[in-house]
Parts: structure tokens; C-alpha cells; sequence
């Protein structure tokens, strides 16, 4: 009887395996293992640019080829869908790096398209997102002495710090009162010599591409988030000279006052430097006095800067620094009243930022 | 008296066809006459002409030795009782009193038997002893003087360790006895003797601590080994089937199987049974947990924290062995999102070039391996490394520049091959499951294999031989048992608390006494 | 009579521990049809005292006649219309099975929507559930306490790995919205502790201190609720709303060094602990079906519930996971019926009864 029982299961098992068969399976190779996904809008719906790797018909021993396809369609999964109608390929969207919004298509809106890289059981939600300058083909298409710039090469270009990616992305969407920011990436050079470089930040209002921060502005609303490293920074002191400095490690920490009269949003900014170059070379020796001098030059332009910054981000109706989700958590009740025009509100609401840098001088000074 | 013969003969038979004759009570006494005795004798080993009897007159009674050629030592039979017994003629009394005066007074050995039936007798003479029959006795005298050619004590093949012993069991029963009871210098470690085999009546001895035993374990073995009804037993693992728990449809064995004496040793003395078989040099240890396949000699000599790295390598080789070809397959087809991209890259491209599926290829390669294995075991031993030269150079290295297989497939493949053999012991079932989980991972994907290892987990778990639970001290857990699991601690900790088979967390046998 | 211990308390929580976790961290603002997951980690608060009040009655049941279960009691108070109340167990266990299976069918298709069709692996792991529960509790206990390690680990590194993502902006004060979501975590929580009735057949079989147990087993699903809920609002914030298994989402964002996708490991201890919770209550059915049909043929049964829990669970709409039958009020009710009323009517009738006899002895 046992014995029976057990070989029952065992056919009923048997069974399973070959009513399923080999038949739901895409060998690993039939697949066409997307790298990129650059998305612009055109009159009839979106021109979709893909890079993807191609490992049927490799470019060498160890190397699979690049693929970049141009594709259309109504809507992005339709256009992506035309990917394996062309390539005779299974796209596989697991191993995405980067989502590149052209200008036209993140001025039209984000919500269009996003949902995608949402929902799809393939898409993960650390992949990174950006706008172009221009169209998203020309970064994903970018073509350099060494051939196509790869995907991997172009997500590289943005730092992890900033978070620029989906989930970072999808969140502030999601969120009532934060809008969205992400990196904003540009071909330089001319015609000879052309790279992709990271911007600035792209800062959106709702879905939609408000405007962007560029060169001090960019470092300046990074360092209101507090977020990365600044990178370099330059200043000029009377009697030192010009001075290169390295911003390293920035805090931020904004705290909210919501009375009658005071409506301000304080931003403290906390930031490491270090000065690396004086130039012209005129053997000034730094010593506490001019170290002073260096560092209140430096608190009074970056908080110009970054008031500046957020001045013109807020007038552009963004809350890419979450200063609505801050006030609602450090005042909920203040907020409740004002959560519906938070967009209005914030205008009225005055920043007032506070810059305090630590000094590192580096090389021969004691 | 032919008649008796006859009677004696249907009843030998009918034991024959039931099986065991150990489990009967029917015995055939010795008869006093000694014609009977030496024209039986004849009978039954027939034209078998290994039989010798030396008939000759003893104490003035007709008398005759019996002994198996080959199976005795000429010398000491010819210097001690052939040349001397003979010449004894100063006793007079009746047979039986002659019979006792020889047992007790003349005969110079110590590993004498009394022997009062034939189905002994026969026993006896096929085990080595001179049987010394006597006219007008009702018994004989078996005289040990084993004397058969054997293998001579050497280091274990399967079982090598760095340091420590180099001593591994022989196939003679009695000299394996004598290695564990050299190591063991302890009055409670008994050794029973039974036969089993109803046709080779091979003889089995179990070995354990008394007073480290569970008593309830004990007579379950005892129990056991009396119900076997095989008809032949040439190797211990025709008994094992006959020690697990009945319907136990496990992939993995309760029962441990060790060439070492030393290790024999450490068992006893946790109050685990040894079963030795005569011509085996595998003794079996009842009942094995399935940490102890993980645990080696070396290390109990090494110094722990090398020890716990090492336990740590065989578990993890152990799950890469039953797992990771699995895995591979299962993520490679139906999951390839889940791998970091630069190795998707790797494995994309190579199989990209080959010809067959993912599955069908590590299938291939895997089943390749087991063919060079099983050739390279089988084959004499410079023959085996021809083997392993043709087939993992020449077939593995063409197999990939000819594009046959993917080199990241052959990879996983050798790696598995190397983590199977870190667990020597559980090679059978590793090598089973591995096929199994490469189908379902080559059919379900990665799920197929996590219900699979879920079942194979349950399979694990819920398996209890002589109510110790086989995944005692890991679950049921216990912390102090854990000392010699994953990580082996010092002796100091090693020794410091009672540490028999029956106090595994979850265990119900009985403690002997004392124990508490 | 008798007490069967067959396993420890330590084992018996942690199957329950187990299937507790495998339903508790599927939930998302989208099920518990809220919209603040963060103030679930209130629920869990609350959840956590009231499981506590909830398993009273089959506590103190047990603590009358520790060798007996609410079957045995049942048997010995009414006779043989006890079947009713064994039938009534066999109909929830199986129930909450359909539920877990229905659980993993919408995380089949609706998050990793494999190439395999989902009717073949739910057939597979219903199966292998139903071999689980044929092997016993020992078996299952024994697998559970393993699995309940890995599963451990794998949020503790998962926990690391999120932590350093943690962005303090995403906590919103506690009842922002209202106390609706907190409410509705509670609900979400507490129709879905099928565990309650599950103690009162599992309690005499487990050797140990209970009470001890029960505290470090409830307090152990909670706590660890809260942190998950807290890691992954900390790290993800508002993104979790537009996921229907966000612990999912969360483990495929966690990273440590280059070890990444950590959904794998997710994926796979997740499917173990439904393997748990599913043989565990098929055993349990079984172990009611034995009350009715005796214990040979009761064994038998097992396979017969396997495979309606497997039909069931195939033709059973994927969206129905949260509404109708399985929406939470329903699950409530026939947890509080099974969990909490039927031991009170034991104890009554069994106080009842006591002072009967006392009377009578009296008299």
C-alpha cells in the first residue's frame, strides 16, 4: 500500500515536471540583457533608446557586443516590446543601470513613463535615473573614440551620494510634499573631442522638469541635502591669494520655525575642507589668522550660493530638499493646516542658511 | 544411525530455507561415538578436501583432531598438541573423565572451547579452531589456533589523517578487536559475538562501553541484528539496511562507517554501539548523528580554531556539493536577474557558444565526471591517474575550446566535484541530490529548488534512528552540544560534561546507570 | 493521561514564529489597506499585548490538563459530537493554508511572475508540504528551528545593509493621517494569527516552559515586525506604497560591498518559511482528521487535504488574497471562533462540570 502511495507521488511528480517541460525557459544567451534605457517624446509617442548586450552574436572571445536600438512606440513598453520584435531577443530588464529622461520628455512628465520601472517584475529600484540636456539618445547613443560609451560607463558618471535613482525618484513622486531631483548629464566638446559629463541636478516640480541647478549652483543644493562630497571649490582672499579647496563630507540638518511671524526654514550646513593649492606660489604661510580669513570667505559663498540655490528652486514651486516633509514631521500640526498649499506656503517661508566649515590645511604649514 | 543422519539432514535444510540458523533452538548433540562424528563431518564437507582429520589414540581412546586447511596454524598445532598430546598415557578413567583431564590439565593453550553440538563444531572448525574429539565423549575440545593468511594492519585508504594514528582495521574480526581493545585498556568495553548470514554464518561482533551505553539502544541493535535473514554477509554494509528504522526512506544514513580504530574509540565512549564484521575492515557505528560526518580524527588533534575553520570548510562544501550546480542552473535559466551583471556577462557568453541548454550541459559534464570517477576507483592505481590525465586535461580542456561546454559550467562542475570529496563520507547522497537538484533547477528554476532543498531538509530533520534525533545537537538544539559542531572547542570544554549519544537534546533512550 | 511530548517549546514557537513571519512581513500599506506603513509599527504594538489576551483561554484550557488539547477536551466533555469541533479545525487549518497559498501565488505572478507556470510550482510546494506534514511534528519542528536561522540571519544582514540607507526625513510623526492605518495594521495583524488556534492542538506536545516561550515568541514576531517596518520606511520612505511585498523591494535594494541582489536570499527564505507554515497545518489537519476517522486512515488525510489546499489554492482568483473570504474581518472571525471562543465553551463546560461533581460528592 505504502509502496503504491509513494509511487503515486512519485508519478504525480513526474507528471509536473513534464507538463512543464523546458517550454517556460529562455536559455540565458536568447536573451538581450538591457544596459540603458534612454526615453524621448515624439509627436506620436515616445522614441525609446536602448544599449543592450548582445551575447549571441558576441563582439569577442570574452566580450558580448553592444546593441544600441532606436525604438517607438505609443507608450514605453511598446516601444520597448519592438526591442525583441527587431533583435529576435528577449529583453531582460533586471540588469539596467541607468534611465535617461530626455529634456522633453521630463518636461512633459515623468509619470508617463516611470510606472514601468515600477511595476515590471524585472525592474529594480536602484537603478539610476537622469535627464539630458537634450535628448536622451544622444547620451545613449554617445559615441566616442573608443566606440559606443557604455551604459555601465555613463550610470558611473553619477555618484551613488546623490540618489539619483528610481527609488530616490519614485519616493519624492510619491510623497505628497517633496518633488523629485535627479542628475542632469550634457555632451561637452566639440566636434572632435565630445565626452558626457554630469551637469548638475535636474529638479522637477510634481513629475514635470522644472528647471536646473548648474556649476556652484549644483554643489550648492548638495550641500543643502548634504549629501556626497562637493569636490573643488575656489575662492579668492585679499593678502592669501586664490585658494583651491576639496569640500569633502557635507551635513546638512534644516530645522523648521513656524510661528505667527517667523516662518523660516533654518539650514545649518556643516562642511569639511581642505585647502590643496594657493595660487599665485608667494610662500604666504597660513597660520591661524589666515586660516580665518579663508574660512569665513568660504561660509559667506557658499551660503550665498546655496541661498541663492534654493531661492530659485522654491520659485520654481520644487521642494527637491523636503523642507514640507520636515516641517511635518518637526510641526504636523502647523502642517496639517497648510499641507494642501504646501507649493504656495513654502514660497512665504524665508531660508536662512548657516554655513560652518572645518579647516584642513595640508602640505608644509604647521 | 542413518536414520539420525537423515533426520539430522532434513532439518539442516529446512533451517537453511527459513534463513538463520542462530535464531533457532533446535541444536544436534554430539554423538559419543566417534565414527559418527568423523563419517558426519565427511559428509557434510563431502568432496570438499580442505577438511582434515587426523585420527590417532589419546589416553588410550580413539581420538581425532579436525581442522580446516589453510585456516590454522600448522606449527602450532604440530608443536604444542600433535607431538605432545599423544604421548600423555598416565591417566586412567572413564572417557569423559580422560575428556575433562585433558581440558583441564594438558592441553596448553588458554583459547579453548567446550563444544557440546555439530552446527558449533562445524563453526568452529570453519572459523580456525582444531577440534579434539574423543571416542565415547559427547563433546569436543576446539583448540584456537587460527592461523589464516590476512592483510596486515595498515593506515586507512578512505580515512587518512595528518597526525595521529596510522592503524586502520583489517578484515579479521579478532585483530580489529584487539585494536580497539588496545586503545581502550577499560573492563566495561565488552565484545558479543553473534553469527549472522544463514548460509556464510559470518561472524559479527558488537562492541560498546557498559557503562556508557543506553541499555534501550543496546537491545534495539541486539534486536535488530537477530532479525536479519540474509544468507550471505561479505561486507558491513549488507547489514546496515537491518539497523535503521524500518521505512526509512532517507537519503542519508543514521549508521557511520569508520576504518579507524581510533575513532571506534571516541564513539564507544560516547556511549555509541560498534558493530564489527568478520572480513570487513569497516566497522559500523550505531547510532550517527549527521554532524558526525563533518567531524574527522585530525580535528580532535589539531588545534581548535584550525579544527572550527576546517568544519566550517565541510559545510560549506557540503551545501556548494549538493547546491550549488543546482543553483547555477536554476538562476542561469529561469532567474538570470538575480546574478551580479558581471558574472551574468560571463556565463551569457559562455554558453552562448555551446550547443546544449545550461541543464543539459552541466548534466553532460556531471555525468562525464562520474563516468572518470567511477573508472579512475575501479581501475588499478597508475591506470586511475591515466584516467584522471585523459579526462581532466585532454576531455575538460578540448571540451571547452570546442566549444562542447562553457568554461564557468565546467568550473562549477570541478568545484562541486572538490567540495563533494571534503565530505567523503556522504558522497552517495551528495552525488544523487546534485543530479536531482540540476534537473529541477534546469525545469523550475530556482523555486524548484528551494522546495526541493525544503523537502530534503524536512527528510533530514524528521529522521530519528533509535529515538535519537539524526540532526542532534543542531535541531533539537543544544548549546553545550554545539561544542563539537560547527566549531570544535578545546578539550578542556570538550571533556568537561558527559557527553553520550542518549543526552542529545530530543533523545528518549534510557541512561545507563549512573548517568544522569 | 499521558502528556506526548514530542518537541520542546523552544521548537514548537519557533514553527510558529515562523509562519507567523511569512504572513506578517507579505503585508504592505496596499493590503492593510492603509496608507501609513509606518504607524504599523504601532500595530505591532498593540498586536504584540493583545495576542497576549487572546491566548488566555487556550492557556488556561491547557493549564487544567496539560496531557490534553482542545480536542481531547472537546471529546471528553461531549462525546462524540465533538466531531463537529475537529471538523470546524480541520475547515480553518485548511483555510489558513488556501490563505498562505494564495499569499504566494500573488508573489509568483504579481512580483516575480516566472516563466514556470504558477499552478505547477503551488502544485510542488503542496506536495512537498504534504511530505513535511507526513513526517510529523518532530520533523517539522526540527526543520523550522534551521530555517528559523536562516531566516534570522538573513534580516540581521539584511538590517546592516539597509541601515547605512536609513534617512531619518522618511519617519512621519506617528498618526499623522489618522488612526485608520494604525488600526488597520492592528486588524491586519491579528485576523491572520492563525497561530492562536494552532497552539491549542500544538501545546501538549511541547515539553518546556511555556509561558516563557509564548513571551519571547510574541515579543520576537513583533519586534522584529517593528525593525523590518523601520528599515524599510527609513530607507525607502514613500516608495513603499507603490509595493505590494516592499520587505521584497527592500531586500533587493540591500547591498553590502559587491554582495548584492539580495532578493535571492529573500526569495528563498521566504519560500522555506511558506513550506513551514503550510506542512505545519496540514499535520494539523491531519492530526484533527485522526480524531474523526481514526488514526490510521487520519494520516491519509493529509494527502486528501493537501490536495483540496492545492486545488483551492490553483483555482482560487489571485487577487483574492485581501477580499472576500480573506479580507480581514473574516479571517478575524474564524480565528477569534477558533482561537478564543471555542476554548471559552471548553472551560465553561469544564468548570461547569467540576462543580457538578463537586455537588454531587458534596451531596
Amino acid at each position: 500500500m505504502k509502496t503504491r502511495i509513494v509511487f503515486l507521488v512519485f508519478l504525480m511528480c513526474l507528471s509536473a515536471f513534464l507538463m512543464t517541460g523546458c517550454s517556460g525557459s529562455v536559455q540565458i544567451h536568447e536573451r538581450m540583457m538591457v544596459q540603458g534605457i534612454g526615453i524621448d517624446t515624439t509627436d506620436s509617442g515616445y522614441k525609446v533608446t536602448i544599449q543592450a548586450l548582445d551575447f549571441k552574436n558576441p563582439a569577442g572571445e570574452n566580450e558580448p557586443s553592444v546593441k544600441v536600438m532606436e525604438l517607438s512606440g505609443q507608450t514605453l513598453f511598446e516601444a520597448l516590446d519592438n526591442a525583441s520584435k527587431r533583435s529576435g531577443l528577449v529583453p531582460m530588464y533586471s540588469q539596467n543601470l541607468i534611465v535617461v529622461m530626455g529634456h522633453d520628455a521630463a518636461v512633459g512628465g515623468a509619470n508617463h513613463f516611470l510606472d514601468f520601472f515600477i511595476r515590471h517584475y524585472e525592474a529594480r529600484p536602484n537603478v539610476k535615473i537622469c535627464v539630458s540636456e537634450t535628448t536622451a539618445s544622444e547620451i545613449m547613443a554617445f559615441e566616442s573614440d573608443k566606440g559606443v560609451m557604455q551604459a555601465k560607463d555613463i550610470s558611473e558618471l553619477i555618484p551613488n551620494e546623490i540618489n539619483s535613482d528610481i527609488l530616490h525618484f519614485a519616493a519624492a513622486l510619491q510623497e505628497s510634499t517633496s518633488d523629485p531631483v535627479c542628475a542632469y548629464l550634457g555632451v561637452d566638446g566639440d566636434d572632435k573631442k565630445k565626452s558626457i559629463n554630469i551637469k548638475g541636478l535636474a529638479f522637477f516640480a510634481g513629475d514635470k522638469f522644472a528647471g536646473s541647478v548648474l556649476d556652484d549652483e549644483y554643489l550648492a543644493a548638495l550641500a543643502v541635502m548634504g549629501t556626497g562630497d562637493l569636490g573643488a571649490y575656489s575662492i579668492y582672499a585679499d593678502g592669501i591669494g586664490s585658494i583651491s579647496l576639496e569640500l569633502g563630507k557635507v551635513k546638512s540638518h534644516i530645522k523648521p520655525n513656524a510661528g505667527e511671524t517667523d516662518k523660516t526654514f533654518e539650514i545649518d550646513i556643516d562642511i569639511k575642507a581642505s585647502v590643496l593649492e594657493v595660487t599665485p606660489h608667494k610662500g604666504v604661510r597660513i597660520g591661524s589668522e589666515e586660516q580665518t580669513k579663508i574660512q569665513k570667505q568660504l561660509d559667506s559663498e557658499i551660503q550665498r550660493i546655496c541661498k541663492q540655490t534654493v531661492e530659485k528652486i522654491i520659485k520654481s514651486n520644487s521642494d527637491i530638499f523636503r523642507f514640507g516633509k520636515v516641517l511635518m514631521n518637526k510641526k504636523p500640526q502647523y502642517f496639517k493646516k497648510v499641507s494642501d498649499s504646501w507649493k504656495e506656503t513654502m514660497q512665504t517661508f524665508s531660508y536662512k542658511i548657516n554655513v560652518n566649515s572645518e579647516l584642513t590645511i595640508t602640505g608644509t604649514e604647521i | 544411525m542413518f536414520k539420525f543422519l537423515e533426520k539430522f539432514r532434513e532439518i539442516y535444510e529446512s533451517q537453511n530455507k527459513n534463513g538463520c540458523v542462530q535464531g533457532t533452538d533446535k541444536k544436534h548433540f554430539i554423538s559419543q561415538s566417534l565414527t559418527e562424528t568423523i563419517s558426519l563431518f565427511k559428509q557434510k564437507f563431502g568432496v570438499s578436501e580442505d577438511l582434515t582429520i587426523r585420527q590417532m589414540r589419546i589416553l588410550g581412546l580413539d581420538s581425532a583432531i579436525i581442522t580446516i586447511a589453510g585456516l590454522v596454524n600448522k606449527e602450532t598445532l604440530g608443536n604444542n598438541f600433535m607431538n605432545y598430546i599423544p604421548t600423555i598415557t598416565d591417566f586412567e578413567g572413564t572417557p569423559i573423565q580422560k575428556y575433562e583431564y585433558l581440558r583441564d590439565n594438558i592441553i596448553p593453550s588458554c583459547d579453548i572451547i567446550q563444544i557440546s553440538t555439530y552446527e558449533d563444531a562445524f563453526y568452529k572448525a570453519m572459523s580456525g579452531f582444531a577440534l579434539l574429539a574423543l571416542d565415547g565423549c559427547d563433546r569436543m575440545i576446539a583448540i584456537g589456533v587460527q592461523g589464516y593468511s590476512s592483510r596486515g594492519v595498515s593506515e586507512p585508504s578512505a580515512e587518512v589523517v595528518q597526525r595521529g594514528s596510522r592503524e586502520g582495521f583489517v578484515e579479521p574480526l579478532r585483530t580489529n578487536m584487539t585494536l580497539i581493545r588496545r586503545r581502550m585498556k577499560n573492563p566495561t568495553l565488552k565484545f558479543e559475538t553473534s553469527q549472522v548470514g544463514s548460509i556464510s554464518k559470518t561472524e559479527i561482533c558488537i562492541c560498546y562501553m557498559e557503562d556508557k551505553v543506553s541499555a534501550d539502544i543496546l537491545d534495539k541493535v541486539k534486536k535488530r541484528l537477530e532479525n536479519i535473514n540474509l544468507e550471505t554477509v561479505m561486507a558491513a554494509g549488507y547489514i546496515v539496511p537491518y539497523l535503521e528504522e524500518e521505512n526509512d526512506m532517507s537519503f542519508f544514513s543514521s549508521i557511520g562507517m569508520t576504518e579507524r580504530p581510533d575513532t571506534v574509540c571516541g564513539k564507544l565512549a560516547e556511549g555509541r554501539i560498534a558493530i564489527i564484521v568478520d572480513g570487513t575492515p569497516n566497522v559500523l557505528i550505531v547510532p550517527y548523528l549527521f554532524t558526525e560526518y563533518f567531524q574527522c580524527m585530525d580535528d580532535y588533534i589539531i588545534r581548535p580554531y584550525f579544527a572550527s575553520f576546517t568544519r566550517f570548510l565541510r559545510y560549506l562544501g557540503f551545501f556548494l556539493a549538493i547546491l550549488l550546480p543546482g543553483v547555477y542552473v536554476g538562476v542561469g535559466t529561469f532567474n538570470p536577474e538575480l546574478l551580479p551583471g558581471q558574472l551574468l556577462n560571463k556565463i551569457a557568453l559562455a554558453v552562448g557558444t555551446t550547443p546544449f541548454s545550461l541543464m543539459f550541459e552541466t548534466l553532460l559534464i556531471h555525468f562525464f565526471y562520474e563516468l572518470m570517477r567511477e573508472a579512475g576507483l575501479r581501475l588499478p592505481k597508475p591506470l586511475g591517474h591515466a584516467i584522471s590525465i585523459v579526462g581532466g586535461l585532454v576531455i575538460g580542456d578540448t571540451a571547452i575550446r570546442a566549444g562542447l561546454v562553457g568554461a564557468p559550467t565546467l568550473m562549477i562542475v570541478a568545484l562541486t566535484a572538490i567540495s563533494s570529496y571534503v565530505i567523503p563520507n556522504l558522497y552517495e547522497p551528495i552525488a544523487m541530490l546534485r543530479f536531482i537538484f540540476i534537473l529541477v533547477g534546469g525545469i523550475l528554476g530556482i523555486w524548484g529548488v528551494m522546495i526541493l532543498f525544503a523537502a530534503v531538509l524536512i527528510n533530514i530533520c524528521a529522521k530519528t534512528n533509535y529515538e535519537v534525533p539524526f540532526t542532534a545537537p543542531i535541531s533539537p538544539f543544544s548549546m553545550f552540544g554545539m561544542r563539537d559542531v560547527f566549531v570544535r572547542a578545546g578539550w578542556k570544554i570538550l571533556s568537561m560534561r558527559d557527553s553520550t549519544v542518549q543526552n542529545m537534546p530530543g533523545s528518549h533512550p534510557k541512561k545507563p546507570k549512573g548517568q544522569i | 493521561m499521558k502528556k506526548r511530548l514530542v518537541i520542546s517549546v523552544a521548537q514548537m514557537f519557533s514553527m510558529l514564529f515562523i509562519s507567523r513571519l511569512v504572513v506578517e512581513t507579505t503585508y504592505s500599506a496596499v493590503m492593510s489597506e492603509g496608507n501609513s506603513l509606518w504607524d504599523h509599527i504601532l500595530s505591532s504594538f498593540i498586536s504584540f499585548i493583545l495576542v497576549f489576551i487572546l491566548i488566555i483561554p487556550i492557556y488556561y484550557l491547557f493549564g487544567m490538563d496539560e496531557s490534553k488539547d482542545i480536542l481531547d477536551n472537546s471529546y471528553e466533555l461531549i462525546g462524540k459530537s465533538a466531531h463537529i469541533i475537529s471538523f470546524i479545525y480541520v475547515v480553518y487549518f485548511m483555510f489558513t493554508c488556501v490563505h498562505t497559498l494564495a499569499l504566494f501565488k500573488i508573489f509568483l505572478s504579481n512580483v516575480i511572475n516566472p516563466p514556470i507556470s504558477t499552478e505547477i510550482l503551488l502544485t510542488l510546494m503542496v506536495l512537498s508540504a504534504c511530505y513535511g506534514a507526513y513526517k510529523g511534528v518532530e520533523g517539522i519542528a526540527r526543520t523550522s528551528s534551521i530555517v528559523l536561522f536562516f531566516i534570522v540571519g538573513a534580516i540581521i544582514f539584511m538590517g546592516i545593509s539597509l541601515y547605512s540607507e536609513i534617512d531619518t526625513v522618511n519617519f512621519d510623526p506617528f498618526l499623522y493621517e489618522g488612526n485608520e492605518s494604525m488600526f488597520g495594521g492592528v486588524m491586519f495583524m491579528i485576523s491572520r494569527s492563525s497561530c492562536i488556534p494552532a497552539l491549542a492542538l500544538l501545546l501538549p506536545m511541547a515539553k518546556g516552559d511555556v509561558r516563557k516561550g509564548a513571551v519571547v515568541w510574541n515579543a520576537g514576531v513583533y519586534l522584529l515586525i517593528a525593525a523590518v517596518i523601520f528599515l524599510m520606511t527609513g530607507a525607502m520612505g514613500d516608495f513603499l506604497q507603490t509595493q505590494l511585498f516592499p520587505v521584497y523591494a527592500a531586500a533587493s535594494i540591500a547591498k553590502i560591498g559587491t554582495l548584492e541582489h539580495l532578493d535571492a536570499l529573500y526569495l528563498g527564505i521566504w519560500t522555506m518559511g511558506i513550506f513551514i507554515k503550510l506542512a505545519l497545518f496540514l499535520m494539523l489537519s491531519g492530526e484533527c482528521a485522526k480524531k474523526i476517522v481514526g488514526e490510521k486512515i487520519g494520516r491519509l488525510f493529509v494527502l486528501i487535504f493537501g490536495a483540496i489546499v492545492m486545488l483551492s489554492g490553483i483555482l482560487l482568483d489571485k487577487n483574492a488574497v485581501s477580499s472576500g473570504i480573506f479580507a480581514s474581518p473574516s479571517l478575524l472571525l474564524a480565528m477569534l471562533f477558533t482561537g478564543v471562543v471555542i476554548p471559552i465553551i471548553c472551560i465553561v463546560i469544564k468548570k461547569s462540570g467540576m462543580k457538578g461533581e463537586g455537588k454531587k460528592s458534596e451531596n
